[in-house]
Order: C-alpha cells, then structure tokens, then sequence
C-alpha cells in the first residue's frame, strides 16, 4: 500500500529525446490464469488504460523516463511496478489475491467486471481531452458505429447502430440518467467534464443495464476518488471560434491525512453565442450552461461509500428559422435557400429556448465480504426540469409554454461474486419509481412508473476462451392520469395502466488468437417498453410541422442481436472490424402520414406511431497502422441498413455511410515542448439514398467531405506539465448539410470552428514533489 | 422468473422494501394542469358589410372547437353578391377550449406591428385589399375591401402570419398563426 501511497516522479521532458515509446504486457494471478479488465495506469500521468479480455495491456506514445505502473484488480492486491523507460517494454505483471484480514482498500480505479462481452469502444482521458467544450455525442463522434442526431447546432445526441434517444441508455457515473429522452430535440443532461472516460457498449445490453438499453449504452465515468492525502486538481478553459464559445471547468480533489476520507468538487459551464453557417449566423442559437457536481468517499478496510452530488443546468436557445406554423410554413422555408432571418454574433437567447436542469444524488456503498465478494448497494434520485419556451403571441417575459418534471428514485444491489470455479459474475436485483408532472401546453399526461428487475450474469475463461452468458427479467408497471380529451378542459380525467415485462438474456464468446487476433461473437436480447410519448401523443410537434398521434395499444419493443467481430492489437498495425444485426420485433416508429389534419393553423400531416417487424444490420471497420516511430495512419468505415420487414421497405432517419481517414505525426521534442502530435482528418459522409420520396418533406442532403486538424503539446511552466491543443473542425468552411440534423430544412452545418484548450493542473502535483 | 442467488433474500429484501417505501410515498393528487393551449385559436369570423347598403351585413365563421385532430372543423361558406364593394373585418378571433371563450382579437390589434392578416381569394371573381395599417405605416389587415365582380364561386383563404421583429408588409417572413380557408360563392 506505501507505494500507492507515495508520490512517483514524473519522466523529465526536459531530458526526454523521444515520446514513441510503449509498455504492454498480461496481467495474470499467479497461477498464470489471465486478469480481463484489469486496470492499468501511469501514476502522476492522465494516461491509463483497462487490459482486454485477454489480461493485454498496451500503452503508447510515451516519452523516456521513469513511471510509476499501477495495476488494480478486483479481488486482489493492486501492484506497483517502477520502470525507467528507454526503449519499448515488456511488463508482464502478477497480481496476488487480497486474503482474509484485509487492508486498506483503496478505490484507485478498481474496474471490476463491468461492461459484457459485448462490442465495445472507449474514449480515454487523452483522448477526451481534445473534446472538451463539446457536447457529449460530439465527444463520442470517432467512436467506430457511433453518429449523431441533432436539432440544430446546439441540441446533438448520440446515435449508436443507427438507433437513438430511447433506445440508447446513458449511465452517469453509476447512475442510469432519467431524463425526457423521448424527444429528439431533447439532449442528453450531461456535463461530459465529469468524465475521464466515456465507454459505448453496442448492442443489445438489456441484462446488465435494464430496459430501453436496445441500441446501446454510453457510460460517462468520472476517475475514482483518490484517497492520497492532499489537494489538487486542475483548470480546462476551452475558447472556440465558430460561436465564441467559452468553457471552463475546475475540478479539486484530495483527501484527508489519514486516508480514509477522499473527496472531489468539479465545476464547470459552458458559454455560447450564435453558431456561424459559412456565410452568416444562425439567429439564437447561442446556449449557457452551469454545471457542478461533489463526491464525498469513505473507505476502510472492506468497506467504502460514496456521496455523490451533481447539478446541470442549461439554457438553449433553438433557432429561430426553425420556427415554422404550418406545413406551407415548411415547404416555403425548405424552397429557400437561406433562412429569412439572419443573427449576428450575440450572446442572447430569445424564444424559442429550453430551461433544462438535472440534479442527482447518488449514496453507493461497497462491501467486501468474506469469501463471497463485494456487494454493492446504491441508491439514486434525479429530478428532471424541463421548460419550453415558445416564440407564441401570448409569451409573457417568464411564462413557459411547457414543463416536465420528472422524479427517479432507484435502489440497485449487486453482489460482484469471488471467482466460483473459473465462473467470475454478478447477481443483482433494482428497483425505481418514477414521477412525472407536467404543466401547460399537453404533450404527454401524468405517470408514475414502477419497475423491478433481477439479473444474473456470469464470465468463464480458460486459456484462450472467454465464455459469458446472463438472463434477467424486468418488469414495469406505469399508471398514466389525463383528461379522455386532453385538450379539453371539461373532459374527465382518466387513469389507463399498462403493464410490460420481458426476459432477456445474452451470451457471448471470445478467443484469443496468436499476434494480438482476437476474435469474438454473441447473441444478446433487448427490449423497452413503449415510451410515454409514443402511447400519448397528440398535436403538433413543436417546429416539425406534423401531427403526432400516440398509440396506446403499443406492445414491448425487443430486439435479438447478434455480433461478431476481430480485433487485432499490436505494435504496429490495430483494428477491428464488426458486424452486428439487430432483429427487431414491434419496433416503435413514426410513420409519416398521407392524410392531412386540418387545424386552425392550416394543414398537417398526420403522423402515427406504429409497430413493425424491422431488421437493423451494418458493420464498423477501423484500422491503424503505425507506418514508422513518427507516423501512423488510420482508416475507419461505418455503415447501417435498415428495413421494415413487412414491407421490405427502408426506415427513416439512418445515418448514411461514413468514411474516414487520418494521420498522426508524432512530432519531437521541440524548445521545452513535448509529447507534440498533430493529426488530420478527412471525413467523408455519403448522401442517404435509402429514402423515398414520401419519407421526408425534401430529399435528403448531398454528400460531404470534412477536413479536421488536431494539435496538441505539453509544455512545462514553473515545473507543472501544461497541455495545450488547437483543433481546427471544418477546415475548409465547408457548407454542407446533415440528413440527422431536423433542421437540415432551414439552415447548413456550421462552419468552420478553432477549438483552443488549455489544461493547468494546480496543488500538491505529484511531478512538483521528490520521491520519498 | 428467478435465479439461483447466493443469498437470495439478502439482496432482494432491501430492494422490495424500497419499492414499498418508494411506492406508498406516491400518492399524489395533484391536479391536472388546466388546458392551456397557448396561442390556441379556436374560432374566427369575417364580416362583411355592404358599403353601398351597410344593413347588408353577412358573417361567416370557422370554427373549430376540439382543437386540433379530433372532430373536423365547421366552416361557414361565404355567399356575396355580385357587382359589390365590401367592409371587410376579421370580426372575432376566439379561444374557446375554456369554459368562457377569450376574444383574441385585441391582443392581435396591441401587437399589430408583428401581425399581417393576408387575403387570399382563389376562383371566384373577388378581389380583397387590405386598407389599414399599423403603427409602423405597414398593412395590418384587420380591416379590408373586398370587391366583387360578376357570378361565381371559390375560395377565400385568410392567413395570419405572426412576424416578430420581422415584418416587412409581406407575407414571407415569420410563422403562420392561423390559415383558414372558407368556400365563396357570388350569385
């Protein structure tokens, strides 16, 4: 424990020729039996990584100098190795099992089973870093498979496999985020400088993480608290040119002499004016965004717990083009080629805009038990606010056109079991309820939601194979309370219930391959129940001139999915190539009507949510080749395909093929400048054919072509490690249009955007101290 | 459905409890929200006045009550006579989705620099001008002159567009607040 307890020197750049240097090994127990998942980290450095499930380790791009390996596991003691590096190592690293009297246990990233064997990606800290001032799907846009949906430039959600909303989960920092995830035009209430990682997990993860988890699951994870005595911490500001964005976040941790009692304050906003279209500005597009967010953690000996508090609150202004009455309103807007009204470069938010807040509490506690394992108990309250506010006649000042709140209370208890006879899992049971509220105009009624769902699952690995297999049922029960006609105010109010549960299961293989091959495949089984606006609905749906009619006869969505894939790690050349297929039963969709409403307004088509048998299948290729020490090149491909299988006809809103490529230079050490890279990128998005005419209200957008730049350097002021980078996207002011953008109609993408961050970490820095 | 827990009790015990808690402390009664349909028109007339013999007055309604989707507007048909000059006023603009109906008609007049009330005749032989304007010096379109020529039949179209800080006197920028169409005949 004293060497995780000591301060490790950090390699002095200043003395550093070269930064291509790499540490890999496998992380084993003693008997040589293979560690996945393992976590492994440079103390005093950003730079960490989790093994693959073959207990393989890889770290690269590091610079000569001593560093501090630090491995944690689960179940055993973490180890310390201190290497000096000069040339690229092999560390192979034995890890021993924590016995009987334990001691101390530290909360240094110990990454337990997670995440399932399913397709997975991971954006790590250094990574990250290049994304911040962005939003959360932005941050995830080079993730193979992963894309966006978006309204407008400021509204962006994550789109993984071709499916989105409330059909992806998000977990933040534990906590499966509650929010109204219905909409499309409703973003995802999360502040991404909380994470110090993001991992997507693709693919029908229903019976680890619950309902509505079809497509996917994007887990936002903040580092674990760190239990070294001290302060420290570290400022990121963030300065872009396109919208004038401002960002800054502060994050300070340390922890009490003894040890015991760690702590974690982060604060952070983001400040935006009108985003710029190549040519002119998009009218209140701007948003501002305060954020903050304090752990408290107490560990000793088996036991630990977590205090966790969080607050986003956001203000977004929507922009005004968009704003339309009728479907004349819309075709006129579409005919032109530029919007009516142009902004300027301000600050301000006029209606149309939304108020967002989302506060979180979150109590986890962990105890090691005996020859049993670590139980996990957790429970969690979220509060959703949501206001709209509309560009209407009847607008006073502070009057809201709209409100949701909505209340999440869960309680999760998990047993993560000591390994059985080589079967490492966890069994666990979870619990919520869930409150809904609205006030003023009707988009969807009062529910209350109840759910309870139990899971088991569980990983055997020998040699070379790694086998997982899971079930778990959840059930829901909602009751909703409206008026018969919700418009009316003389229509009596009702109280329909509906009941959902499904069982679903998964399972999965993966074997490794000599030369870093790894192969892996499974079949897993998803489900959500309908959502509540796609059983309620009825208007028209704010700015996309249609509308909407819910079903209340919707039965379960399920998906059966199945995946395969190769991974290839090692020095030189890495990659993957996947495939996945998604069976969809009862698939939940908007189907575009032909028949008009006539309403006071003019007319609308009518929209129903309807159930069809679909089939969702594509593949994600990426692959990366270090041409010399200074050079590496990179590929990558994505694709989906979606059909109605009734009809055999294509579904709507699907990301259309992406191609990419990029090189990184790895640059010297230049004038007290190190770890130098800069890398370009050139994107390119085909045009979505798979549309017909009677899908959409205009063809979808051309093709486009993206040129990226990212650089990025550390530089060393007053014996503190600064990171600097400038990132140019759009490099060419290139005027195109997204056909996942809803506002593809009014107005183009933004142009281009110089992103400026700069990282100071403060305090009791582990590189300002000697090694005792 | 249950599986083989290693101590099953412990682990779904607490959970059931929390439910129960959870649960029991639900039991809301707040009220529903009044229906609040912001901007919602659920009415309008025009009226018509003979200038030539002002007690010829004829008024014609759009009406639609459950507000959208739901049962389908009632619309009055227009009949004029042929040869005639007209007063022409957007008579009421109603929201009667509660119990007392609101007359919208003097928040449009407050906010006439942001509104334009635009005539669209289709077919019959009638011609509609807008003969006030706001205080701005652009056409608001409360009032109008609607000239008839000889028999015929067809459509009258009657647009509100909301223009806020746009407008111009034309009817391109800014959002439709109603769009209603009445047939016209001229006999």
């Amino acid at each position: 424990m004293l060497s995780l307890l000591s301060v490790p020197s950090l390699p002095q750049t200043a003395t550093a020729q070269t930064c291509q240097l790499h540490v890999a090994g496998v992380v084993t127990d003693a008997a040589g039996q293979v560690l996945p998942a393992a976590t492994v980290r440079l103390e005093g450095t950003s730079i960490s990584t989790v093994a693959d499930n073959n207990g393989h380790y890889y770290l690269a791009g590091l610079c000569s100098g001593t560093y501090h390996l630090v491995v944690t596991y689960l179940g055993f003691e973490p180890a310390t190795r201190s290497l000096t590096l000069a040339a690229s190592t092999e560390l192979p690293v034995v890890l021993r099992p924590l016995e009987g009297t334990l001691g101390e246990v530290t909360a240094t990233g110990q990454r337990a089973y997670d995440t399932p064997l399913m397709q997975q990606s991971s954006v790590e800290m250094r990574e990250l870093s290049l994304t911040r001032g962005q939003t959360l799907a932005e941050a995830l846009q080079r993730v193979p498979g992963l894309r966006t949906i978006q309204t407008g430039p400021s509204i962006v959600k994550p789109v993984i496999h071709g499916m989105h909303s409330n059909r992806v989960l998000i977990y933040n920092a534990g906590v499966r985020q509650e929010g109204q995830q219905w909409g499309s035009e409703h973003a995802p209430e999360v502040d991404p400088f909380v994470a110090s990682r993001l991992t997507v997990v693709k693919g029908a993860a229903s019976v680890m993480y619950g309902s509505d988890a079809v497509g996917g699951v994007i887990l936002v994870e903040p580092d674990a608290l760190d239990y070294r005595p001290g302060l420290r911490g570290r400022v990121e500001s963030v300065l872009m040119s396109n919208n004038g964005l401002g960002a800054l976040s502060a994050t300070a941790e340390g922890a009490r002499p003894q040890g015991l009692l760690g702590y974690r304050v982060q604060l952070s906003t983001r400040q935006a004016a009108n985003a710029r279209v190549p040519g002119y500005y998009l009218k209140n597009t701007g948003f501002q965004e305060y954020n903050g967010s304090a752990t408290v953690g107490f560990a000793k000996n088996a036991f630990s717990a977590e205090l966790y508090a969080s607050t986003f609150n956001s203000r977004l202004g929507i922009f005004e083009g968009a704003h339309i009455g009728n479907t004349t309103d819309l075709l006129a807007a579409i005919a032109r080629s530029e919007p009516l009204v142009k902004g300027d470069f301000s600050y301000a938010i006029g209606r149309p805009y939304q108020l967002i807040g989302h506060h979180s509490v979150r109590v986890a506690a962990h105890y090691e038990l005996p020859r049993l394992g670590k139980l996990h108990l957790r429970y969690s309250y979220q509060r959703n606010n949501r206001e709209e506010y509309d560009l209407v006649r009847q607008a006073y000042e502070h009057e809201y056109q709209l409100r949701f709140n909505l209340t999440t209370q869960a309680l999760d208890a998990y047993l993560d079991h000591r390994p059985l006879g080589g079967l490492r899992g966890k069994v666990g049971v979870s619990a919520q309820h869930q409150q809904n509220y609205y006030d003023g105009r009707y988009l969807i009624p009062f529910f209350t939601n109840r759910s309870l769902g139990a899971f088991a699952t569980e990983r055997w690995s020998r040699g070379h194979l790694e086998l997982e297999a899971g079930a778990r049922y959840d059930a829901r029960h909602m009751q909703a309370r409206l008026r018969e006609v919700p418009t009316d105010q003389r229509s009596p109010e009702i109280r329909p219930q509906f009941s959902y549960g499904q069982l679903t299961g998964t399972v999965g293989a993966a074997y490794q391959l000599p030369a870093g091959w790894r192969l892996n495949a499974g079949a897993a089984r998803g489900w959500r129940p309908p959502s509540i606006n796609e059983l309620f609905s009825q208007g028209v749906h704010h700015g996309s001139a249609r509308f909407e009619q819910g079903d209340r006869n919707l039965r379960e969505e399920s998906t059966f999915n199945l995946y395969g894939g190769v991974t290839k790690k090692s020095e030189r050349l890495s990659g993957e190539l996947n495939v996945y297929h998604n069976r969809l039963n009862n698939y939940i969709y908007l189907r575009p009507g032909t028949e008009a409403v006539l309403t006071v307004r003019g007319a609308f088509l009518a929209y129903q949510y309807v159930q069809v048998d679909a089939a969702l299948y594509g593949t994600d290729a990426t692959a990366s080749y270090r041409v010399a020490d200074w050079l590496t090149a990179t590929a990558s491909y994505s694709a989906v395909r979606a059909y109605n299988r009734e009809t055999g006809r294509h579904l709507e809103l699907i990301p259309a093929d992406r191609t990419a490529a990029a090189l990184r230079l790895t640059l010297p050490t230049w004038r007290g400048l190190a770890d130098n890279t800069l890398s370009l990128r050139v994107e390119h998005t085909a045009r979505q054919w798979r549309v017909r005419d009677d899908q959409d209200f205009a063809p979808p957008p051309a093709a486009y072509t993206l040129c990226h730049l990212d650089a990025s350097t550390e530089a060393h002021l007053l014996g503190r490690s600064v990171a600097l980078s400038l990132s140019v996207y759009n490099l060419f002011n290139t005027t195109y249009r997204d056909y996942l953008n809803a506002f593809r109609y009014f107005a183009p993408e933004v142009g281009r955007n110089v992103a400026l961050r700069l990282t100071v970490p403060f305090g009791q820095s582990p590189a300002a101290s000697s090694t005792p | 459905m249950t599986f083989a827990f290693s101590r099953p009790a412990s682990l779904l015990a607490p959970a059931l409890l929390a439910l129960g808690l959870l649960g029991s402390c639900s039991k809301d009664e707040t009220p529903l929200p009044a229906v609040r349909e912001n901007e919602l028109i659920t009415s309008m007339r025009l009226k018509f006045v003979n200038q030539a013999t002002p007690t010829d007055v004829r008024l014609a309604t759009w009406k639609d009550l459950d507000g959208q989707g739901g049962n389908p507007p009632v619309i009055d048909p227009i009949t004029l006579q042929p040869n005639t000059v007209y007063t022409l006023t957007v008579d009421a603009v109603l929201n009667e989705t509660s119990t007392t109906s609101e007359d919208v008609t003097p928040e449009i007049v407050r906010e006439a620099t942001n509104h334009l009330f635009v005539y669209k005749p289709t077919g019959a032989p009638l011609t509609v001008v807008v003969t006030d304007k706001d205080s701005q010096g652009l056409p608001f379109g409360l009032q109008a002159r609607a000239t008839t020529a000889g028999a015929g039949s067809g459509s009258l179209r009657v647009v509100l567009r909301h223009q806020v800080g746009t407008k111009d006197g034309t009817e391109t920028p800014g959002s439709t607040d109603f769009d209603t169409t009445f047939p016209v005949t001229i006999r």
